[in-house]
């Protein structure tokens, strides 16, 4: 689904440069990319979707040459969710603007679109006539990401999704992610919260300084304490917790896990 | 590099009181308006990248010619089409529609030139320091001038995540037709003006809350004295002017100046 081939990529005057980086995204994967800030997470992210390219190397998504391909015939196949919602949001309703990426992209027509709309409102729960900008933070986020799922994406990349949300908002959005990856949407994220990446991602790409230090299953990447502090980045509190606890602790995830080993000793 | 950001320097020009700065460029401007020859416009333009140089902003005033020379490359075109008097040099293309087409984007190139080098060596905050210090103008007014400049390259920064999410979604601003890529303004019409009113908002919030209405006359921390430069490049900018005056009455009308 995605390919990076020797990709090389810099900004004029700012962090987040890319230094010769390979890696490959199988379809129905749910990958995530941590590390510190200006290492390169979100600029992988951008060329991905094609809005930056490669100045070496080369960037495939759902077959495409990135280098190649307009973004907006990439949006056909790919979904982008930004960190910021209201860059997104354009339209006075929350209907209108669901169905603006339908519209744009999908070439269906009016009654297949509003069908498609009204469906997609049923099932996030959303009044068609709210305006969008008079929303949470966190309705905004959801309308924004329903305005991607609507257009059937093969692959969801999400740029910090629960930056602003509280709780309750932040899981209604994973959920409602993992629902689509258990569906067979790749998705690519970019997150700052390793709690939220242990719960959601099967796999962590950890990056510093345009490198990838490390690339594997999401628990075995957090156990390797060597790319974690080379990356700044603190594993999760339960692989904290196993680690110092050691011996049959060393390898528990979750909190029931942890829970049941505790009462059986 | 921003045309609107404030180059680091030690210069004549950077010594200068920030109001002198800006008459000199009102000056300039009002010079460029006046005169009426290619040759008075071309010596302006050259006496500004001679300003430009001297005050180390060059690298940036080339970069500003860059970005204006293709609305400047527009008015040119649109002068030639419209000006028809003179003598036919080639197609429609007469030697007054040429001369006048060279005069006005020289003038709009050089008021453009002379305006934004002012705020390429001078900090904003000491431009409206020396407004209410020294004009006796109400900080409130002389903040919303500086702002208003600041939030120039922010709202552009904006501007372009916005084309970056709605490109994302499908809209074609990577389009090559300049008439489609108008057409779909009214996407970023929308988050940019309620991005714009929220930044505000809390801009003001910010303010008020760091002690904006307890500022006095000498709140401000760096002071330009009037020194014999500030005046010899008044004095110098005046002259400009009636020498503009003068040209304008006497030298015109001679046959060797176009």
């Amino acid at each position: 689904m995605i390919a990076f081939q020797n990709v090389s990529f810099e900004y004029e005057n700012q962090s987040g440069t890319i230094h010769d980086i390979s890696f490959h995204i199988k379809k129905g994967e749910f990958v995530a990319i941590i590390g510190s800030n200006g290492a390169g997470k979100s600029t992988v992210s951008k060329l991905t979707m094609g809005l930056l390219k490669p100045l070496s190397g080369r960037v495939r998504v759902a077959g495409l040459d990135t280098k190649k391909t307009k973004v907006s015939q990439i949006a056909a196949h790919v979904g982008f969710l930004f960190q910021n919602p209201d860059r997104q949001i354009c339209q006075n309703t929350v209907r209108e603007e669901i169905g603006f990426g339908l519209k744009m992209v999908s070439g269906k027509s009016e009654e297949e679109i509003a069908e498609q709309v009204e469906q997609i409102l049923a099932e996030y729960g959303f009044c068609g006539e709210d305006a969008p900008f008079s929303l949470s933070r966190g309705e905004r986020q959801r309308v924004a990401l329903a305005s991607l799922i609507a257009l059937s994406p093969e692959l969801l990349i999400l740029d910090e999704p629960t930056t602003g949300l509280d709780y309750r908002e932040c899981m209604q959005m994973m959920h409602a992610i993992k629902k689509l990856n258990a569906e067979g949407v790749t998705v690519l994220m970019v997150c700052h919260d390793m709690e939220v990446v242990l719960d959601f991602a099967d796999r962590v790409l950890i990056m510093t300084e345009g490198r990838i230090l490390a690339d594997g299953a999401t628990a075995e990447v957090f156990r390797n304490e060597e790319a974690m502090k080379a990356a700044s980045v603190m594993p999760p509190q339960m692989i904290q917790l196993g680690a110092r606890l050691g011996g049959k602790f060393a390898g528990v995830n979750h909190i029931p896990e942890m829970v049941a080993l505790l009462k059986e000793n | 590099m921003g045309a609107l950001d404030y180059v680091e320097a030690d210069t004549v020009f950077h010594r200068m009181n920030p109001l002198t700065k800006l008459f000199l460029a009102v000056m300039l401007c009002v010079g460029c308006i006046i005169t009426d020859t290619v040759l008075t416009q071309t010596l302006f333009f050259l006496g500004l990248l001679l300003i430009a140089k001297i005050g180390h902003v060059l690298p940036n005033v080339l970069s500003l010619l860059k970005k204006l020379s293709v609305a400047c490359g527009f008015i040119l075109v649109l002068q030639i089409l419209f000006i028809r008097q003179g003598n036919d040099l080639f197609l429609f293309i007469t030697d007054k529609g040429l001369i006048s087409a060279y005069i006005v984007t020289m003038r709009v190139l050089n008021a453009a030139t002379a305006m934004t080098m002012v705020l390429m060596m001078t900090k904003m905050t000491d431009l409206a320091n020396a407004l209410v210090r020294n004009l006796g103008m109400s900080y409130r007014y002389a903040f919303i001038v500086t702002t208003a400049f600041r939030f120039i390259p922010i709202l552009t920064d904006e501007m372009h995540e916005i084309m970056e999410a709605q490109t994302a979604r499908g809209v074609e601003f990577d389009t090559g037709n300049p008439i489609k890529k108008m057409q779909l303004v009214l996407p970023i019409c929308a988050p940019l003006l309620i991005n714009a009113i929220r930044r505000t908002d809390s801009s003001a919030v910010a303010a008020e809350t760091r002690g904006f209405y307890l500022r006095t006359r000498n709140s401000g921390y760096k002071e330009y004295p009037f020194a014999a430069r500030d005046l010899i490049c008044m004095t110098i900018s005046v002259l400009l002017v009636v020498a503009c005056v003068f040209g304008n009455i006497y030298l015109k009308p001679l046959p060797f100046v176009i």
